[in-house]
């Protein structure tokens, strides 16, 4: 059985490479995007469950693209993350609907269990499956 | 070509990359090593970031994230060979390292004196296809020691 699909958006290659090496080990079908178009390119073609997506991006930022993921994929859960101005993000994303919010650097099983937690919460059908 | 006295190879080196097909392959050296009498080491390989980066990364702190990845990595090992049998590989043989992975097999090859290296090999799939390639096809561009490649 295939694990949650996860996509991932940072534009650190290497901080989405760490992430999707761990969760890819945890049994997760991880998807990567290095931006904010990029992501959403990956959400109109594949059965994504939960994103999670760093907010300070080159031209998409975080907060934009969880607003286009709201509009187009209502029921898919967005944890932000982000390692600036930690509180007012924190503030700014759950005031916007975010899922989860994750301050830089967290632990990798700690993110874990956070996707576990919001798509246990979410609504069973994610994006692309409707 | 290069011709070599046929011997009977008494350490195998398994290389996994944690496809679901890595158990398969452990598996298969584990028999083939109780065949030939030869002791087997199990490799998997964690990105480096510096070295993959090829800089300094300073706006993530990436230690401690690459030290819970080489963590999860040897419990994956550990589940891996464990699948395949309780004593089909021992602790000290089951290796996790850090880097490019051809460049950690062709250095346990030389340390460990390495006969013969079994590896699968596939299509990747997914997101991580551009980071983790094919370590068969690699390996046999330039290869050290006679090789067996799984269809997987």
């Amino acid at each position: 059985m295939a694990g949650k699909s996860i996509l991932i958006v940072d534009d650190s290659p290497e901080m989405v490479r760490m992430v999707a090496e761990y969760l890819n080990m945890h049994g997760y079908l991880v998807h990567t995007a290095l931006d904010g178009d990029e992501a959403l390119s990956c959400l109109g073609t594949r059965d994504v469950e939960v994103v999670v997506s760093d907010i300070h991006m080159p031209r998409i930022d975080g907060f934009t693209l969880m607003e286009e993921i709201r509009t187009r994929y209502p029921n898919v859960p967005v944890i932000l993350v982000t390692g600036y101005s930690v509180r007012e993000a924190e503030r700014i994303a759950l005031e916007r609907g975010a899922n989860a919010f994750m301050a830089k650097p967290f632990r990798l099983r700690d993110l874990k269990s956070v996707i576990d937690r919001v798509s246990s919460e979410a609504d069973p059908y994610p994006a692309g499956r409707r | 070509m290069k011709k070599s006295k046929v011997k009977k190879p008494q350490k195998i080196l398994c290389y996994i990359d944690f496809a679901k097909s890595s158990a398969y392959v452990v598996e298969y050296a584990h028999k083939l090593a109780c065949l030939l009498e030869a002791e087997l080491f199990v490799l998997h390989t964690v990105t480096d970031i510096r070295s993959a980066a090829g800089f300094y990364v300073p706006h993530i702190n990436t230690d401690k994230l690459e030290e819970e990845v080489v963590k999860a990595a040897k419990d994956k090992m550990y589940a891996i060979c464990s699948q395949v049998g309780d004593e089909c590989v021992d602790a000290r043989h089951r290796l996790v390292t850090r880097g490019v992975p051809i460049e950690a097999i062709n250095k346990v090859i030389k340390e460990k004196e390495i006969d013969l290296l079994v590896v699968g090999h596939e299509v990747s799939t997914g997101a991580l296809k551009s980071f983790k390639g094919d370590q068969a096809e690699k390996f046999m561009k330039n290869p050290t020691i006679p090789f067996l490649v799984l269809p997987v």
